[in-house]
């Protein structure tokens, strides 16, 4: 039949398919970019080619993936066999295609975590020996009892009894739960066939089904991006509020009258949130509190009437965790101190006098904990200036002479590290500019002349870095509304025509 | 069309004669337990009632009974003696199963949480054993992997030869 329309047909035929493929590329394409944050590289011993089939002829993708990472197959006895492979020279050996190999490759390919020997050498026990392997690793082992639920990236460990003696493992790639019910999706390999490597798990009041026993969350995200908008008015008829990605309505969080003023956000509780409300009012009958989530009833931290005039909160006893509490008073004698995660005794970290209000704290050393004080005291001959860890002697950046008013701290080169500075002067001719690094030369983003006061830095639009610019100028024409990466046009957020001054970004 | 129809009542003899070799060659497999019988060894593990034919490349093989993790539904977990002596790490013992675990239950494998493919599973009077292949390398080298992989497959495919024993 084909045969014997092909010569008349045929070249319509072809273009009639071209034209679909080409659409149906497209709308994938388009569907893909929306639904995909950062893509990461592929395997680079795959030798550029899709499933390894230069060390597995015959592999092919199943289908699913996730930010980049393919399932891939045959399973073994399911029309394959196990290929030994080494993400790295030493490394320890993974099977191609097992579901192991897929969550190993996920971890190193998204968090950099170097394969690890599973002593019983079960799936199943992948999530519980992590810590064995890495005790000092940053994923936090979660069990699956309906108390937490998971985000995406984060990788599970199941057992689904006879027959599945060895377990299985996966990455989840989403998570649609309301009110502890819904769905998660995973992304897995050698699962019973046919799959395309991606299936759906139920979720019933909290817990995950599929045999799901635990996984391992990555804390330094929530929804993976700081950009909910928390709202600290101050009113009792609205308390504290949080408006997740900034679009979203209001979520009512503890009732308090406390405003923005004496509030910050970090993570105290070791959930992986940035979303706990740390609170300094300076008040020997409050001192320093802290609300779980924004939610929980307020649990006290040091006694001090230190306010938050003089404080920061950032990482410096490399725990993982921003729940350690920098003082910056500036008072000979005392100068900068650091009581980790805000309970234990003042550490002295620097004998600078220099206060607060010229002060930003970053991770300028690349060692991958926010600790380092970055200095802009706009004077000349001094600059900007680093001290690595807050204890380290000086090291002088860019010479410019802007004052901290006007700068913010970020990731802008998408590097992983916050340590460009962004410049908002407002100054027409000027407008946003961006250092890299903080001692490169100035680099221009928006045009806009809008001030720092309305400003905020997040990452808005789920490419992994903290670099989209927030305005809330609270005037109604212009609302609240995001430049993705700092140079691209207002897209408008959540309407509201509150400002600045009541609100914070975090990861609720 | 005289030499058509000669291929066309050439064809029908030789199709027939493929398909009883295919047939008399599968009930052979199937007779001598997917084997040929001088190549094979045979296993009997009394507390479970079983024995199993195993290619004489596993005539070394060891194994190890779990009957706690699932009390009705007792595991084999099975090595050989020429992995463990590339043991260097204590993971290629039969205790973590680096060749494969089979599984003996009464539950119908389809009905199963994690339902396995029909590849890897056979029905034993009444019971099924189910069978899984290790997920990660035993020992670091690649000529342990390619030990044990080969002797994983091995292992699979004598799935079928399980029987309940005898006496």
């Amino acid at each position: 039949m084909a045969i014997i329309i092909g010569k008349h047909h045929k070249p319509f035929a072809t273009k009639a398919c071209s034209v679909f493929i080409f659409v149906f590329m497209l709308i994938f394409l388009l569907f893909h970019t929306n639904n995909t944050s950062a893509v990461l590289p592929q395997p680079s011993w795959w030798d550029n080619t899709v499933c390894d089939t230069v060390n597995y002829p015959g592999s092919y993708h199943l289908g699913g993936s996730y930010n980049g990472v393919l399932a891939c197959g045959p399973g073994p006895m399911q029309g394959g066999t196990d290929h030994l492979v080494h993400f790295f020279v030493g490394a320890v050996g993974e099977y191609e295609w097992e579901c192991l190999e897929l969550s190993m490759r996920y971890m190193y390919l998204a968090y950099d975590i170097n394969p690890y020997y599973i002593p019983s050498g079960y799936a199943k026990d992948l999530v519980s020996y992590y810590k064995t392997a890495y005790p000092n690793g940053f994923l936090v082992p979660t069990t699956n009892n309906g108390s937490n639920v998971p985000t995406p990236g984060d990788i599970f460990s199941s057992n689904n009894g006879i027959g599945d003696y060895y377990g299985h493992t996966g990455v989840i790639t989403a998570v649609n739960v309301i009110n502890g019910n819904g769905t998660i999706t995973i992304l897995e390999q050698n699962h019973t066939l046919p799959s395309d490597g991606t299936r759906l798990i139920t979720v019933s009041n909290g817990v995950l089904g599929g045999g799901i026993t635990s996984w391992l969350h990555n804390p330094e995200n929530g929804d993976n991006y700081d950009d909910d908008v928390f709202q600290a008015t101050g009113l009792t008829d609205y308390g504290w509020r949080v408006s997740m990605g900034g679009n979203t309505a209001w979520q009512s969080l503890k009732a308090s009258t406390t405003t923005k003023s004496s509030l910050m956000l970090g993570d105290f509780d070791n959930d992986g949130y940035t979303d706990d409300v740390f609170q300094a009012t300076g008040q020997s009958e409050y001192g320093w509190r802290v609300s779980m989530g924004g939610t929980n009833a307020w649990e006290s931290l040091k006694a001090s009437t230190t306010t938050k005039a003089s404080l920061m909160l950032g990482d410096f006893d490399n725990d993982g965790y921003v729940d350690d509490v920098f003082q910056a008073s500036g008072v000979s004698g005392i100068g900068w101190r650091v009581s980790m995660n805000g309970t234990s005794e003042w550490q002295t970290i620097n004998g600078s006098t220099t206060q607060r209000n010229t002060l930003s704290i970053g991770d300028f050393n690349h060692d991958g904990y926010i600790d380092d004080v970055f200095q802009a005291s706009g004077v000349s001959g001094i600059g900007w200036r680093v001290s690595m860890g807050g204890n380290t002697s000086w090291q002088t950046l860019n010479s410019s002479t802007t004052t901290m008013p006007t700068l913010s701290v970020g990731d802008f080169d998408n590097d992983s590290y916050i340590d460009d500075v962004f410049q908002a002067s407002g100054v027409s001719g000027i407008g946003w500019r961006v250092s890299m690094g903080g001692n490169t030369a100035w680099q221009t983003l928006n045009s806009s002349t809008t001030n720092m006061n309305s400003l905020a830095i997040g990452d808005f639009n789920h490419d992994g870095y903290t670099d989209d610019v927030f305005q809330a100028t609270g005037i109604s024409e212009y609302g609240w509304r995001v430049s993705m990466g700092g140079n691209s046009a207002w897209q408008p957020l959540k309407e509201s025509t509150t400002t600045m001054d009541s609100i914070l970004l975090g990861n609720f | 069309m005289n030499i058509k129809s000669k291929v066309k009542s050439i064809r029908i003899p030789w199709l027939l004669i493929a398909i009883l070799s295919m047939f008399i060659f599968v009930s052979l497999i199937m007779v001598k337990g997917g084997v040929a019988v001088t190549d094979t060894a045979r296993i009997t593990i009394d507390s479970l009632g079983i024995t199993m034919d195993v290619p004489v490349k596993l005539a070394d093989i060891t194994y190890k009974i779990d009957s706690t993790t699932y009390p009705d539904s007792p595991s084999i977990l099975f090595s050989t003696k020429s992995l463990e002596a590339m043991d260097n790490n204590g993971q290629c013992s039969s205790s973590h199963a680096p060749i494969g675990v089979i599984t003996l239950t009464r539950h119908e494998p389809v009905k199963l949480e994690s339902a396995p493919s029909v590849d890897n599973w056979h029905l034993i009077g009444h019971y099924y054993a189910i069978y899984q292949s290790p997920q990660q390398p035993c020992n670091n080298s690649k000529e342990a992997a390619s030990l044990q992989m080969s002797q994983a497959i091995l292992l699979h495919s004598s799935l079928i030869n399980i029987k309940e024993k005898t006496e």
